[in-house]
């Protein structure tokens, strides 16, 4: 399966991240902020969660950053019961995970 | 026009989601947002918050509500990839649905560029997201900026945002030129602002008296690269043919009779901007040698053989139709290509942007109080009627409240009426006289009353008499057609008892405005009536002024 680039960056790179990107790193999530970063990540309602966005773009794929951004999702998807929850480790830790899946498509997608 | 009131800067988001929306609320709350909604206040205090639709615009349809309806907006946040059904979407139904939905946010921004040329539009998008044939065009546009990295980071985008109402901002409060809010002067600030940029030669067209050298001066040098440079300005239709080579290209001592070394104006304006004002009047010799100095970069005096490099911006104007001199030969087409009329613009005259006339009255009479003599007479009646801060005079009309400082020239609702209703055929310039005149002579009746002691009827409100507003406004401007060539419009004829009446009715128009383009240069007046040595003719039309009653120091004021 060829990888659209430009769509993975878009639709995962940058809407994984939208509200990681603005909270500093290991800053405490507000409330708000929390719920907005939570739809980033498992969607709302219908929406697909950022985790199956990827897989239906990426499909099967040898390439060590795809990789790496799928283990981090991966990771994201299990923080779910404790983010939703209100647990600050798990809020902190999907922040930094966004923001490090972002940070590794935006230098794939230009290199 | 008191002082401006700045407000927090008020955006538009055109998203297909509402995700990034609530993200932009929930961060940056200092933003006032454009809604779909009536309600007062802002989205994150509304109890009906979750789940509103009305939060911004999701396509082109629900955005041009929003622009149609809110004049305030101070830029658009526009997203590029709209996922909507093809129903919703701008652009041709040949055009692949995929393609259409990748790049809609292009469409709509040409849609917004029709509706509200003048609101700066932040793309949310990179150059390499809608690929670099696509972003070129948009590079060179003063009003669209690609956000990139910075679409998603809150206070990048933020700061983006208020660099970009800042400059909108610097342009809106530049006194020194007035925009308007038209529609006409605002699409022609787009396309102005965006030319500006490229550097090229420009060709501003426009009936006379609408502005093109004040355009020329204090909007393209001023806000070009070269503004550090100077900025020369040449009105050819004052020049006689035979002084227009030596005026633009100078001469070395010798080249003809009384010619001495000195620069031309291409050498003057070296590094800055050469503004050749009706240069549908050029004759033939120096159209030539404007053309080769044009292909050139360089020029050589009269007389001299070294040519000199010379770094200018050429931009001229004209009101006559120059590619009717071209077909009819009295222009050089090669010239006329250089002056790249294919980028010219036309500024309108002032009876099609009568919605900017308040805006333009409240502007020329601050202006024209601002210093010099009549800035010294406006305090003088500031004094002796005990009105104290600073000196300044302000445009008011009917009942309207005092200004909180200075005085206001208070025009009647008739006078207004009447002055809505004017043709204005001398555009700007007439305007600009006209209430020149108006103030003028109230303020000096009203001092004239303070300083026989009656100060006691007067105060910060001057109100300028109706049956002055007519007078003035019915000494009908003489404005010349399109080509010239008729310097009296019948317009300007009253009927009189006498023949002889309607002549010198019109001579002394004639003289006026004669007086008023070379700003009472009597050579230079002489020079536009008759043949011979203007020198010698200048003593023969100051004498005929004279008898027509005329008086300098009162067309001065």
């Amino acid at each position: 399966m060829s990888v659209d680039r430009e769509r993975v960056l878009h639709d995962v790179g940058k809407y994984v991240a939208r509200t990681a990107m603005n909270l500093p790193e290991g800053a405490l999530v507000a409330p708000a902020l929390a719920e907005l970063m939570l739809r980033d990540v498992y969607g709302r309602g219908d929406e697909p969660r950022m985790s199956e966005t990827f897989d239906a773009l990426v499909g099967e794929t040898d390439d060590p950053v795809l990789g790496e951004c799928r283990d981090c999702l991966q990771e994201i998807d299990a923080l779910e019961g404790d983010a939703r929850a209100g647990d600050v480790d798990a809020l902190t830790r999907i922040a930094t995970l966004a923001r490090s899946i972002s940070e590794r498509l935006k230098a794939w997608a230009r290199a | 026009m008191g002082a401006r009131v700045t407000h927090p800067t008020k955006v538009l988001i055109v998203d297909d989601g509402d995700r990034y929306v609530e993200l932009l609320h929930a961060l940056l709350r200092d933003l006032r947002y454009a809604t779909r909604c009536t309600l007062p206040g802002p989205c994150w205090e509304c109890p009906h918050r979750v789940g509103c639709e009305l939060t911004h615009a999701h396509d082109w349809a629900e955005a041009r509500e929003v622009l149609a309806r809110d004049s305030s907006v101070d830029a658009v946040l526009l997203d590029v990839r709209f996922e909507l059904p093809e129903q919703r979407l701008l652009g041709s139904a040949d055009e692949p649905l995929e393609e259409r939905q990748r790049l809609q946010g292009l469409r709509i921004l040409d849609a917004i560029r029709h509706l509200r040329p003048d609101v700066p539009v932040v793309l949310m998008t990179s150059e390499e997201a809608i690929g670099l044939e696509r972003a070129a065009p948009l590079a060179a546009d003063e009003y669209v900026t690609l956000a990139g990295d910075d679409a998603f980071d809150a206070q990048s985008l933020a700061s983006l945002v208020s660099r970009l109402v800042a400059r909108r901002r610097r342009y809106d409060d530049d006194d020194s030129y007035v925009w308007g809010q038209s529609k006409a002067m605002r699409a022609l600030r787009h396309g102005v602002i965006t030319r500006i940029r490229t550097g090229l030669p420009l060709l501003v067209l426009g009936e006379t008296g609408t502005g093109k050298s004040a355009l020329a001066e204090r909007v393209i040098h001023a806000q070009s690269s070269r503004r550090a440079g100077p900025f020369v300005g040449v009105d050819l239709a004052a020049l006689p043919d035979t002084l227009v080579a030596s005026e633009l290209f100078g001469s070395v001592k010798g080249a003809f009779s009384g010619a001495v070394d000195r620069p031309g104006r291409f050498e003057q304006a070296h590094g800055g901007t050469l503004f050749l004002d009706e240069i549908g009047n050029l004759p033939a010799d120096a159209q030539r040698m404007l053309l080769l100095a044009l292909q050139d970069g360089r020029v050589t005096r009269l007389g001299d053989t070294r040519p000199r490099d010379v770094d200018v911006r050429l931009v001229a104007a004209t009101h006559v139709d120059l590619e009717r001199r071209v077909r009819e030969g009295s222009f050089r087409a090669d010239l006329y290509a250089r002056l790249n009329p294919a980028m010219a613009f036309e500024l309108p005259a002032l009876r099609e942007r009568r919605a900017d006339l308040r805006e333009l009255c409240e502007a020329l009479v601050r202006r024209r109080f601002a210093e010099g003599t009549n800035h010294d007479r406006l305090a003088a009646y500031q004094k002796a009627v005990g009105i104290g801060g600073p000196v300044l005079a302000t445009f008011a009309v009917g009942k309207e409240d005092p200004p909180a400082e200075g005085v206001a020239f208070v025009f009647t609702e008739e006078s207004w009426k009447r002055m809505r209703a004017h043709p204005w055929p001398g555009n700007m310039r007439e305007l600009e006289y006209f209430l020149a005149s108006a103030s003028l002579m109230t303020l000096e009746t009203d001092l004239d009353a303070a300083e026989q002691g009656r100060a006691s009827l007067l105060g910060a409100r001057l109100p300028v008499s109706a049956s002055l507003v007519s007078q003035l406004l019915e000494r009908s401007w003489v404005a010349p057609d399109a080509e010239g060539s008729s310097p009296l419009a019948s317009g300007a004829i009253e009927p009189r008892a006498q023949l002889k009446e309607v002549v010198r009715d019109l001579e002394t128009a004639l003289f006026e405005r004669l007086f008023e383009e070379t700003d009472g240069d009597f050579e230079a007046m002489a020079a536009r009536l008759l043949e011979g040595d203007p020198a010698e003719n200048a003593r023969r039309v100051r004498l005929r002024f004279n008898q027509l009653g005329l008086r300098v120091r009162e067309l001065r004021r």
